[in-house]
């Protein structure tokens, strides 16, 4: 069963009757249980506005969408997700711990489940030291931290955040990236968005980029990365004259340092077919290095190609 | 179990309302206050403080419901203390009855202790205070509660100050609608007649709920009547909570 | 379209409700008759729009109207407002039996305006049936303002078995009631009253009927001194000048006092007058007159030509008399100021 499903999933807004461009344009996506996807896209891209969508915060346009097979218009929809919103709220009067027995009665916990899940949250989290603190008082990432709590209440299944790791300092981020991995070892599925590119890098399963309103690319992180290699570094050592002249045809660049020489080809069997012709003449293999295109400049390359 | 929730936490959430304190504070001082004007009355003092102490019942009710009221669903959007809650499997009438369910209680309480305030002070400076005087507090409170479901249905649709003038305007009309009942005679037209009536069933009464001067002058009523103008006051309120959850239903947060 | 037929369902399921609920609550309420707002369109939309608080309101203002009463009172005696601050507070607050009671006091006794009253007590009748104080004073003024007319000891005797039925009046109402029955003396009905005005807690009340009781005495030591001068005119043949004439012929004695600065003087047929007292009914006689100027002035839009155009055209049953023997009413039909 897939945990999120939509289908030509849209989101138009009127000013004054007139149509404004589209804030999401006919998502369709698919979401397998225990996974961990990212979904990116700048600001403003429709990141929020689909979460929201699936949340029911907002009603779509045009489309459908399913999470574990209920249509995410009726309630029952919403019992097995946690939802983490951007810059979380909470009733400012609340100390941590009521907030999170507040939810646990939405939830419909009884009294000893509520506690024994503040015990679980509160160590998972680090609130046992603030527990009785009013979170009018709160930092932004003790806010963060309250708000991935309650969204953990009840133990849900299927974990929605929205830009998570927004607001945090370094050791806040591991902290959470931590979580996520472990959730995942606990068979949980996480869909969460980020314009933090560094963090998808390290947990994510999958990836999604928007781009104004639209689902431009998806994929395996790996297999995403994987067929745009620029370039494969091959560093030898003891390369003789003769040897580099021989190898220059199949590079495009060569260069000289302490560590060795330098040979830049374009692939990865290129690469290997170079180590092993210069093993052959007695050179010594120092480093093979491919130079993947880091999320990065995949995200700007998604980025033109989505603009006009 | 989920509207108890959400009204449990909107009562704690008023109560710590700053706006509460400094209406309750100038009720306070109006009713203790009560005693200088009864004075230079003839022998009228304790149904002059009557009189004053009932009104400021009503009239502060009603202010704290109109802006803790018109606030309430608008500041949970505003601040987004409402996304959370609304991602759990909770229906969004659930969350519209769990509000005015908190501020109700809210009203019952303020409402109980102005009352009682009041009820203590006349006592304590000589004067009675008998049924007919709980029952003028009883239908000033449930006159607050219809103010009240107005202020949520207009919450959930605008901003709280053009809210809190509408929900304003509807009080002070709603307690002049008896003069639509009087005028109809003097219409021949027909038509205006009909529209006229139409206009004194449809607009809320609340001159059904003001028997504060029976209580100030100690005119026994019925309970009969009391419990007509509840039931009133209910149907028109439960109507209105339903407005207010189908308007809340579909909007986009 | 289903949602739409949904609420259209609820909305007239609601309103078709509260409509019969409303039905019957009117039906419970006394309510003041519709016609009413043609002739006072004031009171009524104050009260619709005091949003609940009219009780308030009618306080206030009839704190207003006695202030207002006890400045003119002790000043220059015109009460011009007062009729209708009285009517403001009585129909913003109709249970406030007490603004009716002694709204309608002053009215008679002070105005001279005892239909005023007597309307103004019966509209209170009808909204508070328990109150015997409203029919008692309905009573007084048949007795107090209206001695000569033949009904009014009939009028009397019932509304006093009214006020006995409500079943709250105090004895005196019941002495009353008894003494009526046997035949009563005017002078001392009166004199109960105001002593047990005497015992109120308010000063005004307190002081106007410390005022009525002095010049009921003055009014009898007049009839006991012109008894003297009589004498007097007998024993010497002509009537003594002053009262101190009669002093000196040992005919008083102690001389009299007025405790209102008043004096006593012997008037030209030999009657011994008390300037106290005939101020008193000169402003009484002038509160009538000016009643029938005014309403001659709303009936005809312009200022009588003469007082007697107010006996001819009906307004008043016959001029009172000035009071003071030698003088006459100074009527100015420019501006309608009587002196």
């Amino acid at each position: 069963m897939q945990a999120i499903v939509t289908r030509e999933l849209s989101k138009s807004y009127t000013r004054l009757g007139r149509p404004l461009p589209a804030s999401l344009d006919k998502l369709n996506l698919a979401i397998s249980e225990n996974e961990v996807f990212g979904f990116l896209g700048r600001n403003g891209a429709g990141k929020t506005t689909s979460i929201k969508l699936l949340c029911n915060l907002l009603r779509p346009t045009a489309g459908q969408a399913a999470i574990f097979g209920n249509d995410t218009r009726l309630p029952e929809a919403r019992r097995h997700v946690g939802y983490l919103p951007e810059n979380p709220y909470f009733y400012e009067y609340l100390t941590p711990r009521e907030t999170v027995d507040f939810y646990g009665k939405l939830e419909g916990l009884n009294a000893p489940a509520r506690k024994k899940e503040w015990d679980r949250l509160a160590e998972m989290f680090n609130l046992g030291g603030i527990q009785n603190q009013r979170v009018r008082t709160f930092s932004k990432g003790m806010r963060q931290r309250l708000g991935f709590a309650v969204a953990l209440v009840g133990d849900p299944p299927l974990l929605i955040l929205d830009e998570p790791m927004s607001g945090l300092d370094p050791l806040g981020r591991r902290l959470f990236r931590e979580i996520i991995l472990k959730l995942r070892d606990e068979k949980k599925t996480i869909f969460f968005s980020s314009h933090v590119l560094s963090d998808v890098e390290q947990i994510c399963d999958r990836v999604g980029i928007l781009v104004k309103g639209r689902l431009m690319v998806e994929g395996r992180l790996d297999k995403l990365l994987e067929r745009r290699v620029q370039l494969v570094e091959v560093i030898l050592r003891g390369v003789d004259k003769t040897l580099e002249d021989s190898l220059i045809g199949q590079c495009s660049a060569v260069r000289r340092s302490e560590a060795g020489t330098h040979f830049f080809v374009t692939s990865l069997d290129a690469g290997n077919e170079l180590v092993r012709t210069a093993m052959q003449c007695g050179a010594t293999l120092v480093e093979f290095n491919p130079v993947r295109e880091t999320l990065e400049d995949y995200f700007m390359h998604s980025q033109e190609a989505g603009s006009p | 179990m989920r509207v108890f929730a959400v009204a449990q936490n909107t009562f704690r959430e008023s109560v710590r309302d700053k706006v509460l304190y400094v209406l309750l504070f100038f009720a306070v001082a109006t009713i203790f206050g009560s005693k200088a004007i009864g004075w230079i009355s003839i022998g009228q003092d304790i149904k002059v403080m009557k009189d004053i102490c009932l009104a400021a019942v009503l009239l502060f009710g009603v202010l704290i419901a109109i802006f803790v009221g018109t606030t309430l669903v608008h500041k949970e959007i505003d601040k987004r203390t409402l996304y959370t809650i609304l991602a759990r499997p909770m229906r969004r009438y659930e969350f519209i009855l769990g509000k005015y369910a908190g501020l109700s209680a809210l009203l019952g309480l303020v409402t109980a202790l102005m009352t009682g305030a009041a009820a203590l002070y006349i006592l304590a400076l000589g004067g009675s205070v008998d049924l007919v005087f709980f029952q003028a507090a009883l239908l000033i409170y449930w006159e607050l509660l219809l103010v009240t479901a107005f202020a949520i249905l207009l919450s959930s649709l605008t901003s709280p100050i053009l809210g809190a003038m509408i929900v304003f305007s509807i009080f002070v009309i709603g307690n002049g609608t008896r003069i639509l009942a009087d005028l109809p005679q003097q219409f021949d037209d027909i038509t205006g007649r009909r529209v006229l009536e139409l206009l004194y069933y449809v607009l809320p009464n609340f001159s059904n709920f003001n028997i504060l001067r029976e209580a100030a002058n100690g005119v026994a009523v019925s309970g009969a009547y009391v419990a007509w103008a509840m039931l009133y006051g209910t149907i028109y309120a439960a109507f209105l909570l339903a407005a207010a959850s189908v308007a809340f239903e579909r909007k986009d947060v | 379209m289903k949602r739409f037929a949904a609420i259209l369902l609820a909305a007239a399921a609601a309103f078709g409700s509260m409509a019969a609920v409303q039905h019957r609550l009117d039906g419970l309420r006394a309510h003041e008759p519709g016609d009413e707002l043609l002739y006072l369109p004031n009171e009524n939309l104050l009260e619709h729009f005091t949003a609940g608080m009219s009780g308030v309101v009618a306080d206030l203002l009839w704190i207003r109207c006695l202030l207002y009463t006890g400045e003119h009172f002790r000043g220059d005696h015109d009460f011009t407002w007062l009729n209708h601050m009285v009517d403001m507070a009585t129909r913003l607050d109709p249970y406030f039996v007490d603004a009716h009671r002694y709204g309608g006091v002053f009215l008679a006794m002070l105005k001279a305006d005892d239909d005023a009253c007597i309307r103004l007590l019966k509209r209170g009748m009808a909204n508070n049936p328990t109150s015997w104080e409203l029919p008692y004073e309905i009573a007084m003024t048949y007795l107090l303002n209206r001695p000569g007319q033949p009904d009014s000891p009939i009028q009397a005797a019932k509304y006093l078995a009214i006020a006995i039925e409500t079943g709250n009046a105090p004895r005196f109402v019941l002495e009353l009631a008894e003494s009526l029955q046997r035949g009563h003396n005017l002078v001392d009905l009166e004199r109960d009253m105001w002593e047990s005005m005497l015992q109120s807690d308010d000063a005004l009340l307190r002081d106007m009927a410390e005022r009525k009781l002095i010049l009921a005495e003055l009014r009898i030591a007049c009839e006991n001194l012109s008894k003297a001068a009589r004498a007097y005119a007998a024993e010497h043949g002509k009537p003594p000048k002053t009262v101190e004439d009669l002093a000196d012929a040992g005919l008083v004695t102690p001389p009299p006092f007025d405790p209102l600065g008043g004096s006593f003087f012997v008037s030209e047929d030999g009657r011994v007058l008390n300037s106290s007292v005939l101020d008193e009914e000169v402003e009484r006689a002038r509160g009538i007159l000016k009643g029938g100027i005014d309403a001659f002035k709303e009936r005809n839009g312009r200022w009588p030509a003469s007082l007697d155009v107010l006996d001819k055209s009906g307004i008043l049953d016959e001029i009172p008399p000035q009071p003071y023997p030698e003088r006459a009413w100074h009527y100015d039909a420019n501006d309608g100021s009587l002196l």
